[in-house]
């Protein structure tokens, strides 16, 4: 009966399957490079465009990023004093190393080399959790700009919010499915990145006001009133 | 600070930027995923889309990534 039903299911091509394992061994490299690469490319990409675009939030946003390479330095070390664990059981490998890789296997991190590799917190997770953290939560403070051009914060938000979660599981599962970090490891780093994440905005809002934390480069809108400035009205004609 | 922690701090950044500059498209394509993932912004997904295909032809291709 069950052999009866095997030979009933519709057997792939030789052709597509080879095709497809082709295709699957041509991805995976260039996806597990592109997450490898993704903390410190992010650094090198933000860095890039802050000094072409000479834009304020972007610079702030790279501060901010060495604020968090120093904290997760601060954390592990502290962690280190008392219980040095958290890697996983294969932290060493090619696949869990951050940063450019060289033909002759070295390797350059600044998240590795600012923050401290193979701890609590994991320098990635904490990295990437915090930067996403900062900019979603950044970007809740120009509800009035976004709603005032036509958009709609909600569906923005929605969007951003459930993207960025999928985008940490995706991160999660890979840095466990690979054994780069222990669970417990990685999911007590998230929570740090999201406090982090969110004081840094707090910080930024402080030190450089409403502009310095505008990553979508909206116009901010200042009330006349408030700015202590007459406010003209169009008057109807009489004519 | 020493003079031979200076010179290594210059040197790493030296080979950083090197290195960076060398693998740009994948670096583009994936500050642009990264936007485009926490701002919801169909600017930068439209861009990741472009220099996605323009990556993949990049890390595909063995010239490239020696």
């Amino acid at each position: 009966m069950s052999s009866a039903q095997t030979q009933a299911l519709p057997q792939p091509k030789p052709g597509v399957k080879e095709f497809i394992d082709k295709v699957i061994a041509v991805l995976i490299p260039i996806v597990v490079e592109f997450l490898r690469l993704l903390p410190d490319g992010l650094v090198f990409g933000v860095a890039l465009l802050s000094l072409l675009s000479l834009c304020t939030s972007y610079g702030v946003l790279l501060f901010s990023m060495f604020e968090l390479m120093i904290l997760q330095r601060l954390f592990a070390g502290f962690m280190g004093s008392i219980a040095p664990t958290g890697a996983g059981q294969n932290a060493t490998a090619a696949v869990c190393q951050n940063g450019f890789a060289f033909p002759n296997m070295l390797r350059i991190s600044m998240v590795d080399s600012i923050g401290k590799a193979s701890t609590f917190p994991s320098s990635s997770m904490f990295f990437l959790v915090g930067i996403v953290t900062y900019v979603i939560s950044s970007i809740q403070h120009f509800k009035q700009e976004i709603t005032t051009l036509g958009g709609d914060v909600n569906m923005r938000t929605t969007i951003a919010s459930s993207l960025s979660v999928l985008f940490i599981l995706f991160m999660f599962i890979y840095r466990i499915n690979y054994g780069c970090d222990s669970f417990g490891n990685v999911l007590l780093t998230m929570i740090l990145g999201l406090v982090a994440g969110v004081a840094l905005v707090i910080q930024n809002l402080a030190l450089f006001g409403r502009n310095g934390i505008n990553i979508l480069n909206l116009p901010l809108l200042i009330s006349a009133t408030e700015a202590g400035k007459p406010m003209f009205v169009c008057a109807p004609t009489s004519v | 600070m020493s003079l031979t922690s200076a010179s290594g701090l210059i040197g790493n950044t030296k080979e950083y930027i090197y290195r960076g500059i060398q693998q740009l498209p994948l670096i583009l394509s994936l500050t642009s995923f990264f936007l485009t993932v926490t701002t919801g912004s169909i600017a930068h997904a439209t861009l990741f889309g472009g220099l996605t295909v323009n990556a993949f032809i990049y890390a595909a291709n063995p010239v490239f990534t020696r």
